[in-house]
């Protein structure tokens, strides 16, 4: 019997280690090759997450809220506190909305005088957030709206109040946002009132730092961040936070969106800016052409550096 | 060689994938979407190393091969290197096992800490030689120690709720 069950493995084995080999060789020829044509190979990364999480989103859902229940229910222990901090907080916010229901009433009156039309292509798809990015090593959420909901790469993503990130990575019912605090996101900012240039770069902590300042005298904690659309990289204007110093002096943004919950983003309708290509040919001087195409030459490199 | 019934290897196989499924699911829950400063171990890791050496017929390689590749997948790591790595120091590991006279745990748990060690450096060795943005080597490596310090806790939860265990724990000294 034993003697049987010896032989049969004997000469499976071969073909066994031929297999694991073959399996090998697959997996890291499927790292070349996404080291190699990245796109493609991340195509079939949403094609498997689209397929895969939705799939199983009646059994994520209950989990995280019961998680999320528990969470809650530590927090009820510190009701008193957190009331009392409510009502302080409350007060203040009367206030606040006093002066933004009399700022409201002079902006209509000045809209109504100037006759302007708000950009109906502003407009925003709301998505509820399906999934994390499961690993410590990037920060990333998923959403359950994707490309037949018309959402597209590069759109930036907000809660409430600030920005949360942008869209990287579109799959049929499901887009990933890439959160403003993973490695990879480079977001080009303004710093108010100042009006400084700069970019904050997210580096995998609670506050991603403020880099490239162009004068950094000019520029103090508390001043507010809000994006610039340069390199027609996000709309201009959305709020990202208030600039702060850290312990050892480097100037960090304080993230306005609340990163703690997540729960539902709005993803702003962006079909860009109209690009105005070649160079208009009465602005057109002799010496001229070489710098203007560096700059459309350096915009464009820093697009690709901001979709990676 | 092992002569567990058939629907006891089907049962189990499918016990694991269910199981990793599960353990894949409860990291992409939304729950950690502000930057983690300790992060979790690495569970699906320990139950393939764990299970693969004590009834490696319950996790062939191809299955551990597929829920590795959707974990690198799903979680947005470079595709297949980490799988690819691991497999490798999992076959390794195996052989190691097999042909050593120590069958102790301890001797196990430290070959076990050896390969997580190895694995996170490997990984991260050719991530920089392939010029890809490497994420945080410190929280690797305290993934890494999370990893060594729970092993011995997935182990007794094989061994007592899932019923996984080693081949040399029977009394009789036969080898089942």
């Amino acid at each position: 019997m034993s003697n049987d069950r010896q032989t049969q493995t004997d000469y499976f084995a071969p073909l066994r280690r031929l297999i694991t080999a073959l399996l090998l060789l697959s997996l890291f020829g499927l790292f070349v090759l996404w080291r190699i044509d990245g796109p493609r190979v991340e195509k079939f990364r949403v094609l498997v997450i689209d397929t895969f999480v939705p799939s199983f989103e009646w059994m994520l859902l209950p989990m995280t809220s019961v998680v999320k229940l528990a969470k809650d229910y530590q927090s009820y222990e510190k009701l008193l506190e957190q009331n009392k901090e409510l009502r302080r907080e409350l007060q203040q916010m009367k206030s606040w909305k006093e002066a933004a229901l009399q700022l409201e009433q002079e902006n209509a009156r000045l809209l109504d005088l100037s006759q302007l039309r708000l950009d109906s292509k502003l407009t925003h798809v709301s998505g509820i957030v399906m999934a994390d990015s499961g690993s410590p090593f990037r920060q990333s959420v998923l959403l359950n709206i994707g490309s037949r909901d018309g959402i597209q790469d590069g759109w930036a993503a907000m809660d409430g109040l600030g920005l949360v990130g942008r869209i990287s990575g579109v799959g049929s019912s499901t887009s990933r946002v890439l959160l403003l605090t993973d490695n990879a996101s480079q977001i080009p900012v303004i710093l108010q009132p100042s009006g400084q240039d700069a970019i904050v770069m997210g580096d995998n902590s609670f506050a991603p730092p403020v880099e490239f300042i162009e004068n950094a005298d000019l520029v103090r904690p508390g001043d507010r961040i809000i994006t610039s659309g340069g390199g027609g990289v996000l709309p201009a204007g959305l709020l990202v936070g208030t600039l702060a110093m850290d312990p050892n002096g480097r100037l960090r943004a304080r993230l306005a969106a609340d990163y703690e919950r997540l729960e539902f983003l709005k993803v702003l309708r962006d079909y860009g800016t109209e690009k105005i290509d070649g160079l208009g040919s009465l602005l057109k001087r002799k010496d001229s052409p070489s710098s203007l195409s560096n700059f459309t030459d350096s915009s464009e490199s820093r697009d690709e550096a901001f979709s990676e | 060689m092992s002569k567990i019934p058939s629907e006891r290897i089907w049962i189990y196989r499918t016990i694991f994938t269910t199981l990793s499924v599960f353990i894949i699911l409860t990291n992409l829950m939304p729950l950690q979407t502000t930057p983690q400063a300790w992060p979790w171990p690495n569970i699906l890791l320990l139950i393939i190393f764990c299970w693969s050496l004590r009834e490696p017929n319950f996790v062939p390689v191809p299955l551990v091969t597929v829920i590795l590749l959707l974990h690198d997948l799903l979680l947005h790591r470079p595709p297949g290197l980490l799988s690819g790595i691991t497999i490798i120091v999992l076959i390794w590991i195996k052989i190691i096992t097999a042909s050593s006279d120590d069958k102790s745990f301890l001797a196990e748990w430290v070959r076990v800490s050896l390969a997580f060690a190895a694995i996170s450096l490997i990984y991260h060795l050719l991530l920089s030689l392939s010029l890809v943005t490497t994420t945080e080597l410190r929280i690797s490596l305290i993934q890494t120690i999370f990893n060594i310090c729970i092993y011995p806790f997935i182990v007794l939860v094989s061994h007592h709720i899932f019923r996984v265990k080693r081949p040399y724990f029977t009394r009789s000294g036969r080898v089942i």
